[in-house]
């Protein structure tokens, strides 16, 4: 078995807390090794709304979490400027809803700390032309909207700036023991099967919902609800302010603007944990998310559908409760020595995307402790790289936004600063290779070289190629050429990938393909399958994730 | 306005069908949208997967497919019929109904053609050729083609393979684009002194291999483009599809509506049929978009508006529809019926289309209306690209109701 050496922490999971406790433990000089079994925010941090919470949506039912929320809200704008959109959110009274919830909303969101001001009908109007007409009262609340996928990315390059290594596609197949105390992991490469070990004093779990099976794995448990939330995302952006209802939380009442996009989510479905890899969008989940998004929006009864996607959410069972069925709040990190009598595992788990921060920083304290290190964090205030969004300087003058070919401006957007390292040479590295995201050969080349990326679902995450209205049907091949190019993968893995990729897009187009999706669809088969004879020189065609 | 039949559709069925009947002397309008599936057409049409021979059979246990509406004694004819139009277009089709031949994919992959254009790559079914080796040439930032997959599968058929990329100075502005480099854009570009440019690099990278491989992107500039570069480099030139936008659909299409129009027909371009009047069983009139005051009239019509692609089937999250005539649809109710996991497989919703009877008469309550046809990838029953016969189906069919309409005066 192939050994990969000594670390002082082994971090399992390359979600959002993951990524943040990597990169807390490399800032304060620990030796990090982060593994994940498939890619970055494969999980609940990429299938969400990349809503930037306030916290007002808590603030009534917990007051904890909401205070948590708008602090970190706060942080975020400052350390992730390129990860977060600073729209603003309305939270609309119908018709149907009661009024007088309005004043123990505001009241609440006071008392966490969150500005939240009513304003009229008429200004709320004004302020989203998208919403519900009808709507009788609205209150201001300063939400936004993030990117997911960015924001990991940003803090896997920091923690590898730190000296972090990263090992994705790598699964947790057992681990290390001696005694009562864990040493390290062992891995399984997912593409070649082998096994390598690693060793650390410290191993954190912060894998998510799959954390269940890690810590049963090392020999602890750790009981959770899997909670499946479906979404489904439109071909344009019809709000640029985030529409949430006043009234309790409740089925797909949250609509956020993204990029070009917009999304309407979640139901939520107790699910067992056999499904957990699943991720079925129902048609009943579509039809409810339809029905709920135009109260908020009626244009988005006749606006396109593009796709539709579910993730689960790793709500735990509350320690204090025998029966297991009640869910503890907030952030749950647990110190297994203490609450087991197993050294060297952590468990980091709960919260949110929005607290995945204040998550890593209680993980990495929690690490620190166990190895007698004092260094402090400094997340709060240290900007992630790209967060910087000074204008771009080539060749010791300021280039101008204006002046830009048009993958440089995307590039800049989705890789603030870091887009300096985005060679835009020559005219075929400006050459476009997703005309509906403006991704351009350069920033395919960045990204395969700089990002970790080895697949084509692994460059959506890293650069949107292929999420815009089109769902990928020429950029697949276009980007399969680049990456044939480079050494991470042979000709024929190249054109397999486009099959998998092909048909991971068909996943999420598959539950609301009617109309112009279904148009679409068909476009994307007669060109890979008709004209391109894909299924012949593909050797497998099974979805990725 | 009054023409003896009227065609809803401008793609490959709406046009062929359109130029069989003007050649009989008929007065025929035809409704084109625009756009149609010819706009990626990979140089190739194709008749049946397993070949002509084996349709036989697969029409005895398969009535309801639209092959099976049309005696195979036909074939032959009507494969003479659509050489000889594309002939008096100035497009050479290779191939014939007895035996497919093998086109090659801009993914290296090889399919099975029942015709093919000209100066494309083929091979025989054996997947043989008359050259044994070939240098695959890209054009730098270029996108759509790619001589590393091509190269890679000719080599694993044992060809000996060279891949050269060449890069064009004079195509200036086209290159400084980040979007115009595209196989439409491109053609247009091409000749002059970039055509001469494209020779010589070719001339000086490549080694001793008998055939030049390019990307299908000539002929809508120059139009002698790969024979001026044949001389220069003094190889034999071929083509192969690229993935996107097909210069020689554009060229067909432009092609085939410029013969219907010399055979005196009328095209009501970029116009659509919204409606019709049906009266006592028949049509009588349909309404378009662009002639809203006015009704065309006339004694056949024939829808041949495609598929979904094509908008000739609507899809709604309750159901689908055929919007002009609103005529019976083959279509589950049930949305979980309608799809299979794997998009490249088998899909059932590319069955779904129009029910006819055996003369491609549109049913409407179960009932066939006399005086309508249906004709091209709206007829239900087939998946053109699982069974290879898209083309095939656009021509049989829209030939088949040609003589049908002949016959009846």
């Amino acid at each position: 078995m192939n050994n990969l050496g000594n670390y002082d922490v082994i971090i399992i999971g390359g979600g959002a807390t993951g990524a943040g406790t990597a990169r807390d433990c490399a800032l304060r000089g620990l030796k990090v090794l982060l593994v994940e079994r498939k890619d970055f925010a494969t999980g609940a941090t990429g299938r969400n709304h990349g809503l930037l919470h306030s916290g007002a949506r808590y603030a009534v039912t917990d007051q904890e979490s909401a205070t948590e929320c708008i602090s970190e809200n706060k942080i975020l704008r400052s350390i992730a400027r390129h990860c977060v959109e600073e729209t603003d959110g309305l939270f609309i009274t119908l018709p149907e809803d009661d009024l007088d919830y309005q004043k123990k909303f505001i009241d609440s969101c006071l008392k966490a700390g969150i500005s939240a001001e009513a304003i009229s009908p008429e200004e709320a109007r004004r302020m989203e032309p998208s919403v519900n007409p009808s709507l009788i009262g609205a209150v201001k609340v300063p939400d936004g909207a993030i990117d997911p996928f960015r924001l990991v990315s940003a803090n896997i390059l920091d923690a590898r700036l730190h000296g972090a290594k990263v090992l994705t596609y790598h699964e947790v197949v057992d681990f290390v023991r001696s005694g009562n105390r864990i040493e390290g992991v062992v891995l399984r490469n997912a593409s070649t099967g082998k096994q390598s070990v690693a060793y650390a004093p410290v191993t954190v779990n912060a894998a998510g919902i799959w954390g269940h099976l890690i810590a049963r794995k090392a020999g602890v448990e750790v009981g959770m609800l899997p909670a499946k939330g479906s979404l489904l995302v439109f071909g344009h952006r019809v709000n640029n302010v985030v529409i949430n209802r006043c009234r309790k939380p409740a089925n797909a009442d949250i609509l956020v603007p993204g990029d070009t996009i917009c999304l309407i989510g979640t139901t939520s479905d107790k699910i067992p944990f056999e499904d957990i890899d699943k991720n079925e969008v129902t048609a009943e989940d579509v039809d409810l998310l339809l029905r709920e998004g135009a109260m908020l929006a009626p244009a988005l009864a006749h606006t396109r559908i593009l796709r539709a996607y579910a993730g689960v959410r790793p709500l735990v069972a509350d320690d204090s409760d025998p029966t297991g069925r009640s869910v503890s709040r907030g952030i749950v990190c647990l110190d297994h020595a203490v609450r087991d009598g197993l050294e060297g595992f952590v468990t980091i788990t709960g919260g949110k995307l929005m607290t995945y921060r204040l998550m890593a920083e209680w993980a990495t304290d929690m690490v620190c402790r166990k190895l007698g290190r004092t260094a402090l964090c400094t997340t709060a205030t240290t900007p992630l790289p790209g967060s910087k969004l000074e204008k771009r300087e080539s060749a010791g003058e300021r280039k101008h936004f204006i002046s830009m070919r048009m993958g440089e401006k995307g590039a800049v957007g989705r890789h603030g600063e870091r887009s300096q390292q985005i060679e835009f040479n020559n005219a075929s590295d400006a050459a476009l290779v997703c005309e509906c995201e403006q991704v351009s050969v350069a920033e395919i080349k960045y990204a395969i070289e700089s990002l970790d990326a080895t697949n084509l679902v692994d460059l959506r995450r890293r650069t949107r190629m292929g999420m815009g209205t089109c769902q990928g049907h020429i950029c697949a091949v276009r980007t399969a050429g680049i990456l044939a190019k480079s050494d991470k993968v042979n000709h024929q893995e190249a054109l397999s990938d486009v099959a998998s990729y092909v048909n991971e897009r068909w996943r999420g187009i598959r539950p609301i393909a009617w109309g112009d999706s279904l148009v679409e669809a068909q476009f994307t088969r007669w060109l890979y399958e008709g004209v391109c004879g894909l299924s012949e020189v593909a050797t497998n065609k099974e979805e990725k994730i | 306005m009054r023409f003896d039949s009227i065609i809803i559709g401008g793609g490959l069925s709406g046009l062929i069908s359109g130029i069989a009947l003007a050649r009989g002397g008929s007065k025929v309008a035809l409704i084109s949208a625009g756009g149609s599936a010819l706009h990626f057409f990979s140089g190739s049409l194709e008749l049946w997967h397993e070949g002509a021979m084996a349709m036989v059979p697969f029409c005895e246990k398969h009535p309801s497919h639209p092959y099976a509406k049309i005696d195979t004694a036909r074939v032959e004819r009507y494969t003479t019929i659509v050489k000889d139009i594309f002939a008096r277009v100035g497009i050479t089709l290779q191939g014939s109904s007895e035996q497919n031949h093998l086109r090659l994919t801009p993914l290296g992959a090889l399919k099975p053609a029942w015709l093919t254009m000209e100066g494309y790559a083929t091979f025989s079914l054996g997947g043989e050729c008359d050259y044994h080796s070939v240098a695959v040439v890209g054009i730098e930032g270029y996108l759509d083609f790619y001589p590393e997959f091509i190269a890679e599968s000719l080599s694993n058929r044992g060809l000996e393979c060279g891949v050269y990329n060449v890069r064009l100075t004079t195509l200036g502005g086209l290159r400084e684009s980040s979007t115009e480099m595209r196989a439409v854009q491109l053609s247009r570009a091409l000749s002059g002194k970039t055509i001469e440019e494209l020779a010589r690099q070719i001339a000086e990278k490549i080694e001793d291999e008998e055939v030049v491989l390019l990307p299908a992107i000539f002929g809508l500039g120059d139009k002698d483009a790969t024979k001026r570069i044949e001389a220069v480099v003094g190889r034999r030139v071929l083509v192969a599809p690229t993935v996107s936008a097909s210069v020689a659909g554009v060229r067909v299409q432009k092609a085939l509506m410029d013969e219907f129009q010399r055979l005196g027909g009328t095209v009501l371009n970029n116009d659509s049929a919204t409606g019709c009047r049906i009266e006592e069983g028949k049509v009588v009139a349909i309404r378009t978009a662009n002639l809203e005051d006015e009704e065309l009239v006339a004694e056949n019509y024939i829808l041949a508006t495609g598929s979904f692609f094509g908008r000739g089937l609507v899809a709604t999250a309750e159901g689908v529809y055929e919007p002009v005539v609103g005529v019976d649809v083959v279509a589950p109710a049930s949305r979980e019926e309608w799809y299979s996991k794997d998009l490249l497989d088998a899909q059932p919703f590319e069955r779904f289309g129009v029910a006819t009877d055996n003369k491609f008469h549109p049913l409407l309550d179960g009932k066939p209306i006399e005086n309508l046809y249906a004709i091209g990838a709206l007829l239900a029953g087939a998946d053109a690209v699982k069974e290879g016969c898209g083309g095939g189906i656009a021509v049989m069919s829209a030939l088949r109701v040609v003589e049908e309409i002949e016959k009846r005066g």
